[in-house]
């Protein structure tokens, strides 16, 4: 194990502490971090202040950071400190991870807002309304068959009476917090002390999914936080006596990946890929000669296989669909890859719909740097005498993670496909698993290398330098995630998952609910549809290139709608309504989808118009179909499917009626 | 002799020590999870029941797993929240799999049983010795972690303090951004019909309809409206009832209704409502339409057309 060197020995290289700490010295000192804290979350609270009333001003962006590193900052630096005591460290390590949740607390406070949360939202609504699992989910199906998170919210809904939203962010919270406390069992487990352990847990931080993505109310937030344990309690059975101990440790990680298995699909195939390349690590003799290490490697074998047999298990036989749904995106990006590197295609701009301000882009690419920087020290730190384990399981499992961390530099490619893309972008969660304890080793190190200069001037500098590249991590980590549209509160924005919510829409979709009752199968768009299948109960089409939906608006005026193949679908599926959002006729997406990620691209003309503009008049014609509902930016459409022949009276003849108002 | 009262009295203490009995002290606290049922639910039946709810099933976990030892006080209770939040979802596995509804009562019986197999199996492990160690482990060994700058049982203190400072500092900010003003939600108002509901054409009997509907207003301030009523055909719009201005303040729904006689002949008539702003310069409009025609009409007027 990789231990601190006691005072005693630092004393000998030059290292002591220079003022004694004195109660009253130690009370100010935490005085002075605390209100750090407090002035950052005020910070923070001010910047979405700002971000309600503007698009994206460059104010917001500023007041965030400053409070983030305000909050952050201080309390790395007494992590990094050696005089800071283990208790102590993993005390702050808490507060980061329940202060770095404020971000997203902040953002959606009393309802979901992110796409994957309305979907997760409607989950348990229904597990709590029917008392079922595996019912056929709306928005993203395939969660129907992963009900890890919204089973355990609908049980606590059931048990505390709190809100679905309420449950959920409690339970998310939780998740993000033990994550990091995850990330230091690891660590430890890896061979790293308590102080480096806690950087790694600081660095796992800086990953572009931990503030924003990985604490929406979904499913991929609670599994990332049990991969994590997975490999920790993995790690620990590879590390622990054999015996009951290493049972212990080895149940523990049965549980958490079956666990992991049942709640999200991705992250369990990559669990059980990292643990394959810490047992390959674990059989090679150069790496993990030592005593018994054949027994660990078979140990370490057997755990990846079970894990691997669950999920596999799990797909095959309760949810065959998840073939389907992730299948597209890695053959498409590497599709698009291949199309770049022969140079037929220029791949995608990075940032080219983006709100942020070009700092927080230079700071997006400036990560990949610094965790080089930091990666590269950390491996030639364990070159050098002295810091280079044994050859045994630590070492092993230190070149295990190293392998799993350094898979990040080439997948960042992958984020120029834009297919890929997301997909790189969710692998980095995993990656900076084992990226944040090659970072780690060499965060220890260099806080040590920067403190022992002689010169006042060359400690301040080398520790500004320090100070400067966490900074950049930890704004261009987020950076590199999620688009400020999904950060920032903010005024309505066309074609955003996450400011398409509107009080119009809320109550459309109250009002049909009210009027209707819930289970209704509509065709919408997607952004209308968040809202509609979640909080309106309704169930809204998957639109595909077998299910073209999208065909109903683009027909033009005084044409037939169709093709006849589409309403042979509508009518066998029982769609009954059509809701229109009419901004579809003048805005274009921020996201540049407007039903689906299959939808055609040609939906926005060369001059920058939408296809459907002046399209959408013609629905009022048709006769098979009522205007049942029309706001400022809604009509809701009964459809009579199959259309019937009943004729209409086109000449005119006397009919009068009367209108009564308020009676 | 027989010993003093004191003695006694220490002596159960003794028997039933938190270390030695722990486990069967978590079974008791999950086990009156019941009673945070008459507490009404929300915030407060949370604050009593979550910490049981998403702890207790996960600490019997690492006490029948025998891991407890081998993890500091921070570890320990975030390993036990991850594997409560586990058994939760176990449970409804369970449940399901026994063809058993999920509610709180039917969760709360299953995971009682699981609590009460984890406890034993804890305390069993509590009352065995501990397994010999081997006199000297192999370098590369991981025994118990050390900690460094605190007193292991100080740790879980700290992790205390550190839970209360961050849910403090993450309550103050939500509490502080929930009270700052916000900007007012954008007004919009709507036009919708509001009678049962309509499969097709609506027939329309000797005595005519009344065609209920509702004009709903969320705007601050009053707002004028014309209101008309027309049917169309061959692309014309006629007069159905003569036209009403009418006042809506703000935020409020009115309720109307549109009589008409039953139509002449057999074709089906689109009736369409429009509601229109009064003043702006650009006002906006709303309308809502549907099909009528006579319950038994035959022949009348020529002109129709499908």
């Amino acid at each position: 194990m990789i231990v601190e060197p006691r005072s005693e020995a630092l004393d000998a290289t030059g290292w002591t502490p220079r003022h004694a700490a004195t109660p009253e010295r130690r009370w100010r000192f935490t005085l002075t971090v605390a209100a750090c804290a407090v002035a950052g979350m005020a910070a923070i609270v001010k910047s979405y202040l700002i971000a309600q009333t503007t698009v994206s001003d460059e104010a917001e962006f500023i007041w965030f950071w400053a409070g983030m590193s305000l909050m952050e900052l201080p309390l790395i630096a007494v992590i990094a400190r050696r005089r800071t005591g283990a208790a102590a460290r993993s005390a702050l390590l808490l507060i980061i991870g329940f202060t770095s949740y404020a971000p997203k607390l902040l953002r959606d406070p009393g309802a979901p807002l992110y796409h994957d949360e309305y979907a997760h939202w409607r989950a348990t609504y229904d597990i709590i309304a029917n008392g079922r699992l595996f019912e056929p989910a709306q928005i993203v199906p395939v969660i129907a068959r992963y009900p890890g998170l919204h089973a355990a919210t609908a049980v606590i809904v059931d048990v505390t009476g709190l809100s679905i939203w309420q449950a959920g962010t409690i339970l998310v919270l939780l998740c993000h917090v033990a994550l990091l406390a995850g990330i230091v069992t690891l660590a430890r487990a890896i061979g790293l002390d308590s102080r480096a352990a806690t950087l790694a847990a600081v660095a796992y931080g800086f990953n572009a999914s931990f503030l924003y993505f990985d604490t929406q109310f979904s499913y991929e937030s609670m599994s990332i936080t049990l991969v994590v344990w997975s490999l920790a309690a993995f790690a620990q059975a590879i590390r622990v006596p054999s015996g009951p101990h290493r049972s212990a440790w080895c149940c523990l990680t049965v549980m958490l990946s079956f666990g992991c298995a049942i709640t999200h699909h991705l992250t369990t195939i990559e669990l059980a890929a990292v643990m394959l390349i810490v047992s390959v690590a674990l059989s090679l003799p150069r790496a993990a000669r030592s005593d018994g290490w054949r027994g660990t490697a078979v140990t370490a074998w057997l755990l990846s296989a079970f894990t691997l047999a669950a999920i596999v298990g799990w797909i095959t036989f309760m949810a065959p669909a998840t073939v389907a749904y992730l299948s597209p995106y890695l053959g498409t990006a590497l599709h698009q890859l291949t199309q770049m590197v022969s140079g037929s295609s220029s791949g995608r701009q990075l940032f080219s719909a983006s709100l942020s301000p070009w700092w927080e882009h230079v700071a997006a690419f400036g990560v990949t740097v610094v965790a080089l920087a930091f990666a590269a020290a950390g491996l030639l730190r364990r070159r050098r005498p002295g810091g280079r384990p044994a050859a045994g399981r630590e070492r092993a499992l230190l070149l295990g993670f190293a392998a799993v961390g350094l898979a990040y530099f080439p997948s960042t490619v992958f984020i120029f496909s834009q297919a890929g893309a997301e997909g790189s972008r969710r692998s980095w969660a995993i990656s900076w698993i084992g990226l944040s304890v090659l970072t780690a080793l060499s965060g220890a190190w260099l806080v040590d290398w920067a403190s022992l200069r002689r010169r006042a001037v060359a400690r301040a500098a080398a520790m500004g330098v320090l100070t400067a590249m966490t900074a950049t991590a930890l704004v261009g980590g987020t950076a590199a995630g999620l688009d400020a549209s999904y950060r920032f509160p903010g005024p309505y924005l066309y074609g955003s998952d996450a400011r398409s919510d509107t009080p119009e829409l809320n109550a459309m979709a109250q009002w049909f609910l009210a009027r209707f009752g819930p289970g209704h199968r509509m065709v919408t768009d997607r952004y209308t549809g968040l809202e509609v299948a979640s909080f309106g109960l309704q169930d809204t089409a998957m639109p595909s290139a077998a299910f073209p939906i999208w065909d109903l608006y683009t027909a033009e005026p005084g044409q037939p709608l169709g093709p006849p193949l589409l309403f042979t679908v509508l009518a066998e599926g029982h769609y009954r309504y059509l809701v229109v959002d009419k901004r579809i006729a003048t805005d274009v997406p921020l996201l540049g989808i407007y039903f689906e990620g299959n939808e055609p691209g040609d939906f926005v003309r060369p001059d920058g118009q939408p296809i459907f503009s002046g399209r959408l008049a013609k629905f009022n014609g048709v006769l098979w179909m009522s205007e049942i509902f029309e706001s400022d930016n809604y009509a809701v459409y009964r459809m009579y499917l199959p259309a019937g022949r009943q004729r209409y009276q086109v000449l005119p003849v006397p009919l009068h009626g009367k209108l009564t108002v308020g009676e | 002799m027989s010993d003093p009262p004191y003695r006694r009295h220490q002596g159960s203490r003794l028997r039933y020590r938190w270390p030695d009995a722990w486990p069967c002290y978590l079974l008791a606290a999950f086990a009156a999870l019941a009673l945070t049922a008459l507490v009404p639910g929300g915030p407060a039946r949370a604050v009593l029941a979550v910490p049981v709810l998403l702890g207790v099933p996960g600490a019997l976990t690492l006490g029948a797993a025998q891991a407890r030892r081998s993890v500091d006080a921070t570890a320990f209770g975030a390993l036990a929240v991850m594997l409560s939040a586990l058994w939760l979802a176990f449970a409804t596995l369970i449940l399901t799999v026994g063809k058993v509804r999920i509610s709180g009562a039917s969760v709360y019986v299953c995971l009682l049983l699981v609590c009460c197999a984890l406890t034993a199996a804890a305390q069993r492990q509590l009352r065995r010795r501990p397994p010999a160690e081997p006199a000297v482990l192999p370098a590369d060994v991981l025994s118990v972690p050390d900690e460094t700058g605190a007193a292991p049982k100080r740790g879980a203190w700290y992790a205390v303090g550190g839970v209360l400072a961050g849910t403090a500092l993450l309550a103050g900010g939500a509490l502080a951004y929930a009270s700052a003003p916000h900007p007012a939600p954008a007004g919009y108002a709507w036009l919708a019909w509001s009678g049962a509901k309509a499969n097709g054409v609506i027939a329309v009997g000797a005595q005519g309809i009344t065609l209920p509907f509702e004009i709903t207003h969320r705007e601050p301030g009053p707002t004028e409206y014309r209101l008309a009523a027309t049917w169309t055909g061959d692309g014309q719009a006629h007069a159905l009832a003569a036209p009403r201005t009418l006042r809506v303040s703000g935020d409020k729904t009115v309720r109307a209704t549109l009589s008409i006689p039953q139509p002449p002949g057999a074709c089906a008539y689109r009736i369409v409502l429009t509601l229109t702003e009064l003043g702006p310069a650009h006002p906006r409009s709303w309308s809502i339409n549907a099909g009528v025609r006579a319950s038994r009409g035959t022949g009348g007027p020529a002109g129709c057309a499908s």
